[in-house]
Formats: structure tokens, C-alpha cells, sequence
């Protein structure tokens, strides 16, 4: 590998990336897979970097995961991504920071379109005021969250409690980037690296300490590709996805691997459980699965805050030997309170992937 | 002996058959080149095709039917200048200018930068390469990988940066296919136990003996050739290439892990071509090549009755091309100047 050769591309994909004053629009299914991480998100960007940063509860779903399952059509789409740009105009913000690695590539997608057809974007209007009398302006600039905290990485690292240094062997932790489908591979231009090497999340790995792996199958999907997991008959293609990546880092013996989609930490999480029950088959170490982080817990962890408050607790695969490695404590006997410190009960002990908590 | 004075810019082969037909014909002749060296890109190649005679043979005859009279001026580019009614003015980018009563353009072309289908990972992994590096090592006489080794299995990958619009080239550079074909029997012949595929879309084989040489590749030299192209290639822990194609004609998905891939690149108007096109307004064609008048007659003719274009600037051309065309332009040329004297 040469490394020279991808420093090249990178420095050919850079984008402007706002750095304040930020009209923030969550996700509508990584509140419930990853609970925290928007909150952290926000909790980085407002307390930490003392960003202006509005979250409206009045914004919606994009509709993104119905428009690619055809079940919303593209006017449809269109109207409901002007609301959104509807609220951020209300608000006087300029710069548009969706959650969602899906919604980023369809307001993207939509944007562009409309560029190009002008008449689209007339009509796009005419809609949204018809059916809300809104009305709204382009965002100034559009970027995908974790190209915020892409451009505030050193920022965070200044701020560090932890690094991805192994705190044993003081040698680098060794991270897979996994990059949603929609982050750039639609318009590589709007991403950070591009669309072959992206850099948004090598970029973090390197600045906090750790050292990128790239392996084999690094630009496959990590298995949701929507219609592979929404259709439930092609669920079994869905995990296949899955078991291809994790065949293909392993003999690299990756300590995490850290994301930047709803979908892909999910799949690449739970699927590690499956694929454990169903052929005995762990990817980590002594029996362990691949921690799987998104980009916000990952900053987290750096940043010292508690790992029941990043919401690792909500993991499928135990975080625990990330923990350790990198030095950071945890009490086990909270691992399942909720934020009052009340139990919520502990998950059913898997059979084969390795858990704390439990006698192994 | 005439007194005209004629520039060619470019010793590539056409710059270089032209210099030789115009200088036999008594011009006063002035050849430039921006490499120190003649001989463009067939200075960099070790055998032709159809018939593997070597490169630098033709080369040598080339240069040696260039007399002494001929004037070069080498590693030096032409920056500017203008083109006026008989008369012709060139400014070099050491600051000197030189006039001519024509201009015979040979300026050639650029191998596709391969960077640009960042899919295959060309500068990135270690075993990517073009065409015209395997030509070196075949010109060393040492078929080896990155760490040193003798590959044994091997990949050759046709159009790349050809027919590919997504690179924003929709033309067909028409040797590489031959060039993918030689290059692999080439590689049989110097490791007899490598297993060697080409991957294409289709093979234009129109020259002659082409068509016999895609046979023998795979009647004789057991070439595999797989209908479709790697739609991306990796790299694993060993340093080898792993490839993810389509085989068309069976229908399937393929995954191949090799020691190398070579990719076979096209030809793009060269950067000195297209600042000449910017600097002398010259027409250039939907390709980007230099557009002469027609295309069927006046192939080599520009506006300008005294300037006229030869070779690869113009196009795709093979070598035979081109040199046909370097003596065609030539002779144009100064049966041009010849009449416009008298």
C-alpha cells in the first residue's frame, strides 16, 4: 500500500465544511439503534466547541429509505426536503448538518437536481407552499455530521482523555472505517476523500491515534442496501454482506471499526451476534466480536465521556475490550441502568459471542 | 535547395518522418521537442506489434534518416507565438523565439493518467500497473513485482480511460487492444507457468496480423480471456490484487486474486497539444485531439495553408499511422510552401 497515493486523492476531494451556526436534522431511525449519538453529537459540538447548533422537533424523516424502497415518489421527496430547508430558513440558519448518511445523499441528490433543472425546483415550491404556504432558501452549505466532526478533530483531540493507543503495548489501535453507500458514492465530490479512499473517518482514526486498516472488501456494503434487509426474504443476502467484510478485515485484527450511517453499524453489530449463534464464528479477539462505534461515540470515548452514556451498553457486541485497551474505566454493575440508575434488566446471555458482565 | 524554413514541434516518430521527407527535400528544417531525448513514447517501448520487432530499432532508423542539417532544439517547449499569412513565430520557454515559413505540428499525445480510475488503485497498491511500465520491464529484461518477486499469475485490463464516459472519454484509442495482446504473449513467453488473463469489453483487432496475433494468444500461448471489465480491484496482506469483474459471457460475478494488474491505457490529447490548440486557436475535435480540416481529405491541413498537423495529435494513430502520416503532412507542407513562393 502507498500510502503517497492516497494523501494525492485526498487532497483532490476536500469540501467546504461550515463552522458554526449549524441547522441540525436528525435521523429517523439512529435514535433508535444508537440512542446517544446524536445527543453526543450535540453535546460535542455545543458544550465542547461552543457551536450554535439548532435541533427543530418539528423536522421529519427525509422519507429516504421509502424513496429507495419506492415507496414515496420523487415530487413527494422533493416537497418534504424543502420543509426541512423550510425550518432552517425560519430559524435564519444557512448551514444544513443532516444525521443520516442516507438523507445527506438524497438532500445532495435533490440539490444537484435542482441546479440542473431549475424548473424542478419552481415546481418543488409551488408544492411545499401549496400544501404549508413555506417557503425557503437553499443551504449555503450542506455537509453529513461527521464531516463536523471530521473538521473538529483536532479540535476534540486537544480536548482527549483517551487516544486509540493501546495503553498495554502503547502501539496504535488498529480501526476499519466503514463508510455509508450514500456518503459518497452517489457525488464523490461532496465527500471528504472522495468516494474510493474516503477520508472523513480515516481522518478521525489518524488524528486520535489509531492506524486505518484497509482490507479486501473495505467498499462493500455492510449488508442493510435496503431492499437486502427491508424484504425480509433477502435477509439471509443481507448477513451475507456482513460475513464477507468481517472474513475479510479479520486476519487484519481490527480493535473497532467506526462508522458514519444509521444503517451500517447496526447490521455490522447485530449481524456479528448472528452469525455467532448461527456457525459458532466470533471476529475478535478470545471469542469477542469487532466493536462497532459510530463516529460520535468514537469522539466520545476520546473525550472521557461514560460509556453507559454513549449508549455502548445498547451494543450487541461487548465494547468492553475497546475499554481496555484503551485505558478507559467502567463500572459494570451500571452497564444496564437507565440514566435515573434504575436496572432495565439484562439481555439474554448470547451462546457463543463473548459478553461482560456475565460469568464466561 | 530551397530556402523555406520549416518548425516541427514534436520528435516523436511522425515529427521524426517528417523531419527526415523535409530535410531530403532541401528545407531547412528546425526540430523541437520538449524531452531531451527523440523519439516520444517509442523511445519507451521495448517491442511492436503485430510483429515484436523492437522499438529501438525503429527508433534508430527513424533518428538516422534525419540529416545532420536538421536543427534540434530539445527539451524545449514551445510556450507561445504567433501565426501570421506565410509566416510563422515560436516562443520557447527559455524566452528565445524562432520563425519558420511553416509549421508541422507532431506534438502526440498523453497515455491516460491511470490515477484517475481510482477504482483499480493505480499508486495505491503496490502491483498496479500500465502498459508502458511493463513495456520497461520487458525492455530490462526482468518481470518482477513491487517486493521482487515473479508473479505467477497476472491480469491485463483493456480500456481504461476508453469508451469509458465516466471519465469523461468516449473515443476508442484503438492500440490498446493489440498492445493488451502482445503484452501477454510477451509474458508467457518470458513465464511460461503464469496463469494470464485479459479482461475486456470487446478486441478491435483491425490491422493486419492483429487478428492472427488474438489467435495464437489463445491457441498457443494459452492466454484466458474474459469478456468484461474489474469494476474494482484491492489489495490484500500479501501485496497481491484482488479484482471483482463480471464475466459476461457466463453471466457471473468473478473474484480473482493476482500478482499483478496491468492496465492498459488509452491515449488523451497531450497537455503540450492542447496549449498549442489554446495558444494558435486551432480547432480541436469533441476528443479534445487537434480537428484538422476533414476528414477524409485535408486530414492534415489546419485554417492555416502553412501549418499542418501529423500523428497522434490528431488522434489515436498507431506507429504505422503515424509515420505515414508524418510523411503525408510533410509532403503537403511543402508542396503548400512551394506554391505559395512561386
Amino acid at each position: 500500500m502507498i500510502i503517497e497515493g492516497k494523501r494525492h486523492i485526498w487532497k483532490e476531494y476536500q469540501k467546504e465544511i461550515a463552522d458554526d451556526h449549524y441547522f441540525y436534522a436528525r435521523s429517523c431511525v439512529r435514535q433508535n439503534f444508537f440512542p446517544a449519538s446524536e445527543f453526543t453529537f450535540l453535546k460535542i459540538l455545543k458544550e465542547e466547541l461552543g457551536k450554535d447548533v439548532y435541533d427543530d422537533p418539528r423536522h421529519t424523516t427525509c422519507t429516504g429509505i421509502a424513496y429507495h424502497a419506492d415507496v414515496v415518489q420523487l415530487p413527494t421527496i422533493m416537497t418534504v426536503v424543502a420543509r426541512q430547508f423550510a425550518l432552517m430558513t425560519e430559524h435564519g440558519f444557512k448551514n444544513f448538518v443532516p444525521s443520516c448518511i442516507t438523507s445527506f445523499g438524497i438532500y445532495t441528490e435533490i440539490l444537484e437536481t435542482w441546479e440542473h433543472f431549475p424548473d424542478t425546483l419552481a415546481q418543488t415550491r409551488e408544492f411545499l407552499y401549496k400544501a404549508t404556504k413555506r417557503e425557503f432558501e437553499l443551504p449555503e452549505n450542506l455537509a453529513h455530521s461527521s464531516d463536523v466532526i471530521y473538521k473538529f478533530r483536532e479540535d476534540i483531540w486537544q480536548r482527549r482523555r483517551f487516544k486509540l493507543i493501546n495503553k498495554q503495548t502503547g502501539n496504535p489501535l488498529r480501526g476499519v472505517e466503514h463508510i455509508g453507500c450514500h456518503y459518497a458514492k452517489m457525488f464523490p465530490h461532496k465527500g471528504v476523500g472522495g468516494a474510493e479512499y474516503p477520508y472523513v473517518l480515516a481522518g478521525l482514526i489518524e488524528s486520535w491515534g489509531g492506524e486505518v486498516i484497509d482490507y479486501p472488501e473495505r467498499r462493500h456494503c455492510c449488508g442493510f442496501g435496503f431492499r437486502q434487509y427491508l424484504v425480509q426474504a433477502n435477509r439471509g443476502y443481507s448477513m451475507a454482506c456482513s460475513q464477507r467484510k468481517f472474513e475479510s478485515m479479520e486476519p487484519y485484527h481490527p480493535d473497532f471499526i467506526v462508522t458514519n450511517c444509521p444503517g451500517c453499524p447496526f447490521f455490522l453489530d447485530r449481524w456479528q451476534y448472528v452469525i455467532s449463534e448461527m456457525e459458532g464464528k466470533t471476529y475478535g479477539d478470545n471469542g469477542h466480536g469487532i466493536p462497532v462505534l459510530t463516529f460520535e461515540e468514537l469522539a466520545g470515548l476520546i473525550l472521557g465521556y461514560d460509556p453507559w452514556d454513549l449508549g455502548l451498553h445498547i451494543h450487541q457486541v461487548a465494547v468492553e475490550p475497546l475499554l481496555d485497551k484503551m485505558g478507559i474505566p467502567y463500572d459494570l454493575s451500571k452497564k444496564y441502568n437507565n440514566l435515573a440508575g434504575k436496572s432495565l434488566g439484562e439481555p439474554k446471555k448470547p451462546n457463543t459471542l463473548k459478553v461482560y458482565g456475565y460469568e464466561q | 535547395m530551397s530556402s523555406k524554413r520549416i518548425i516541427i514541434v514534436g520528435a516523436g516518430p511522425a515529427g521524426l518522418a517528417a523531419a527526415g521527407v523535409l530535410a531530403r527535400l532541401g528545407a531547412s528544417v528546425t526540430l523541437i521537442d520538449k524531452d531531451p531525448d527523440m523519439g516520444g513514447h517509442l523511445s519507451k517501448w521495448h517491442q511492436l506489434f503485430p510483429d515484436r520487432s523492437s522499438a529501438q530499432i525503429l527508433l534508430e532508423q527513424l533518428v538516422s534518416e534525419v540529416p545532420d542539417e536538421v536543427s534540434r532544439i530539445m527539451g524545449r517547449e514551445v510556450i507561445g507565438g504567433n501565426v501570421r499569412t506565410n509566416q510563422v513565430d515560436l516562443k520557447l520557454d527559455e524566452g528565445t523565439w524562432i520563425t519558420g515559413d511553416g509549421l508541422l505540428l507532431a506534438t502526440g499525445f498523453d497515455l491516460f493518467d491511470a490515477h484517475r480510475k481510482e477504482e483499480y488503485g493505480y499508486g495505491i497498491y503496490d502491483n498496479v500497473y500500465t502498459q508502458a511500465e511493463v513495456e520497461q520491464m520487458f525492455e530490462n529484461g526482468r518481470i518482477e513485482n513491487r517486493s521482487g518477486k515473479i508473479p505467477q499469475s497476472i491480469a491485463f485490463l483493456h480500456c481504461v480511460g476508453s469508451r469509458d464516459q465516466k471519465v469523461g472519454v468516449s473515443y476508442c484509442s484503438k492500440v490498446c487492444c493489440v498492445t493488451g495482446v502482445k503484452q501477454a504473449i510477451e509474458m508467457r513467453e518470458k513465464l511460461p507457468d503464469a496463469i494470464i488473463y485479459n479482461f475486456y469489453m470487446d478486441l478491435r483487432m483491425f490491422g493486419q496480423g492483429f487478428e492472427e496475433l488474438y489467435h495464437d494468444a489463445q491457441e498457443k500461448y494459452n492466454i484466458r480471456f474474459i469478456r468484461g471489465r474489474i469494476s474494482e480491484a484491492a489489495e490484500n496482506q500479501q501485496g497481491k490484487v484482488i479484482i471483482k469483474a463480471e464475466d459476461t459471457l457466463t453471466a457471473r460475478p468473478l473474484k480473482l486474486t493476482v500478482d499483478m494488474l496491468i492496465l492498459l491505457c488509452g491515449m488523451q490529447p497531450s497537455k503540450h497539444t492542447a496549449n498549442l490548440a489554446d495558444t494558435f486557436g486551432f480547432t480541436t475535435g469533441p476528443d479534445g485531439f487537434l480537428k484538422p480540416l476533414g476528414p477524409s481529405q485535408n486530414t492534415f491541413r489546419t485554417r492555416h495553408p502553412h501549418v499542418m498537423l501529423a500523428g497522434a495529435c490528431t488522434g489515436p494513430a498507431t506507429l504505422t499511422e503515424a509515420i505515414q502520416a508524418g510523411r503525408s503532412a510533410s509532403l503537403a507542407l511543402y508542396e503548400q510552401l512551394f506554391n505559395i513562393i512561386n
